[in-house]
Formats: structure tokens, sequence, C-alpha cells
């Protein structure tokens, strides 16, 4: 394999369920632009396992029979247990693509109180994605002030 | 439908440049070593001979006519799109994969995406699948072209 564990390469790698992971990879292509840059597939055309970046992030994706744990939201009722946030440079452009796509928008892009816009989004199978911006880079003093009665600590 | 491999990789050159990195620089790019040429002990020198018709060959000596055919080239575009026949050392005449690259341009560059198909014409027991089941083989497949493209990517 290329190497993976390289100074540039993303070292955490969320990976992600779905029941027919080729129309999910087709999908994450148009609506979130995700770029497929390894893609595995099976003599029934089926994808085995897939790897798409954004940025210098990259997520895996595959079936979900193959072990008796993995399931995709839509077959237990919508249910997530986790969810990939992702940092873009342009979050309305980003919003209006997913939209364009026909994604299900689960909130609308809104400021938060760390200086961040976000938006919060389901893909075909209900897995939830979260998508921001920096647009301030505030001082823990003036997140705290902004915030609901929370308590700022850390490096941000 | 057909079992395949797909890899992608973006190159900061443009369309052109970039098909021409993958042709007429394919001796530098190609790794050397029994994984990846096909003499074990031979020193080849890899070479597109360039337009449909040509051919992909390792020649050990030129003058001898000495070389390996990996394959026909089907499809000569440069710029957008090159597909050329790939076969193995112990593959039979029924046995061949395709190799199909498709160079687009996109905003860093050109986005460089490989997919090597037909390997569901080796039966389960060809040597070429080292044993390996069908996730495992095409698992190996996947990461060799990574390693490829990897070395491609070092001189774009």
């Amino acid at each position: 394999m290329a190497d993976k564990t390289g100074s540039a390469a993303a070292q955490v790698v969320p990976a992600l369920f779905y029941q027919d992971p080729n129309a999910a990879l087709d999908w994450l292509e148009k609506a979130f632009g995700f770029e497929t840059c390894l893609r595995l597939t099976g003599d029934d055309g089926v994808i085995q396992h897939a790897e798409m970046e954004y940025g210098n992030g990259r997520i895996m994706l595959g079936g979900m029979n193959w072990a008796d744990w993995p399931s995709s939201p839509k077959a237990i009722g919508g249910k997530n247990t986790q969810c990939v946030h992702v940092q873009v440079k342009d979050v309305m452009a980003h919003f209006k693509r997913a939209k364009e796509a026909g994604a299900n928008i689960a909130a609308e892009p809104e400021d938060q109180f760390y200086g961040d816009k976000i938006y919060r989004v389901f893909d075909p199978e209900g897995h939830f994605w979260t998508f921001g911006q920096t647009m301030r880079v505030l001082s823990n003093d003036e997140m705290e002030k902004a915030s609901p009665g929370l308590k700022v600590e850390g490096k941000g | 439908m057909s079992a395949n491999v797909m890899v992608g990789i973006t190159l900061e050159v443009e369309p052109e440049e970039a098909f021409r990195l993958f042709t007429e620089e394919v001796d530098l790019w190609w790794q050397r070593g029994v994984k990846f040429r096909f003499r074990p002990k031979a020193n080849g020198i890899m070479k597109f001979e360039p337009g449909e018709g040509g051919r992909l060959i390792e020649i050990y000596d030129e003058a001898k006519g000495d070389l390996y055919e990996v394959g026909r080239i089907l499809v000569w575009e440069p710029g957008v799109r090159l597909v050329f026949e790939w076969r193995g050392p112990n593959f039979r005449d029924e046995q061949v994969t395709e190799v199909d690259i498709r160079f687009k341009p996109v905003e860093a560059g050109t986005r460089v995406v490989l997919e090597h198909r037909g390997w569901e014409t080796l039966p389960p027991d060809h040597p070429a699948r080292h044993g390996l089941g069908d996730r495992a083989f095409l698992t190996m497949q996947g990461g060799w072209w990574e390693e490829q493209l990897a070395a491609l990517r070092g001189m774009g």
C-alpha cells in the first residue's frame, strides 16, 4: 500500500457502513464534494471498500453485511452513534451544493458562539454529518461570554 | 459486472502534462522489483508506444527484440483518456484485464482516475491471486496501483 502514515496523511480516518455503498460513494462525491482515492469492487459489482478524501481528511466506506455488528442508520430506525464533522473553506457554498443534490438538511447554516458557522445534514442512508467554517477566531473569554454559561478551556 | 479497483490522485499540473508524465515518463515512475516488473531478474525499460494499436511493453534488449508485451493500447486521447490491456506473464489468452485512466481538469491541476477491471477473467485458483480471497486480492491490487501512483505524484 501507499504510505498512509506519512506526515501529510490523515491519521484519524472515520469509516462508514452503508446498505448500498455504490450509491453512497456517488452521492458523497456529488453532494459533499468528496473525491474517491481508492475503490475495490467485487465480481458482483458491489463496492467492497472505498476511501475518499476531502482536503487533508479521509474517510472509508463499505457495506454492512460482512459481520453481524455493522449497520446503517437506515436499517436501525435512523439512529446514529457518532457523526463525522468536516471543516470546509466556504460553508455556504458547501451547503448550497448539498441542498441542490437533494440532501436532507437537519439545520441550516448558523453562527455558533465559538465563532464557526455550521450546518447539519443527513445523507441518503441517514448518516448524520456536520460541516463548518471558522468565521471569527475567538479567545476563550470571548467564547465564554457568547456561550450559554459554559466554561471554556484548552487551546481551542 | 466486473471486479475492479480504482485509484485516484491529484497532480498539480495540467491534464496534457499529466498524460505526458504518465506515458513518456512511465519508466521513471513505474516501480522496480519483482512486485512491479514482469521478469523477476531482468532490468527492463517500461515504454508506451504512442497511439491506439501501440503497446505497453517492458524492453530487455531492444536490438534482439527481447521484450514483454503487457497489452495493446485501446484508447489514446492525450490529456483526456488512456486505455490499455494488461496481461500478467502467467495469463492465458482469454485472461485479459483492462486499465482505463481518465485525466480530469480540477482546480488544483489534474485528477487522475485509474480503473483496472476484468479481474473476474482470472479463476479463483489463478497464481496471480496468490491464494487470496476476492476482497484481499482486490485490496492487494488497489495497493499496488496506490504505490505506483504515489511515485507518479512525486514527479508531478
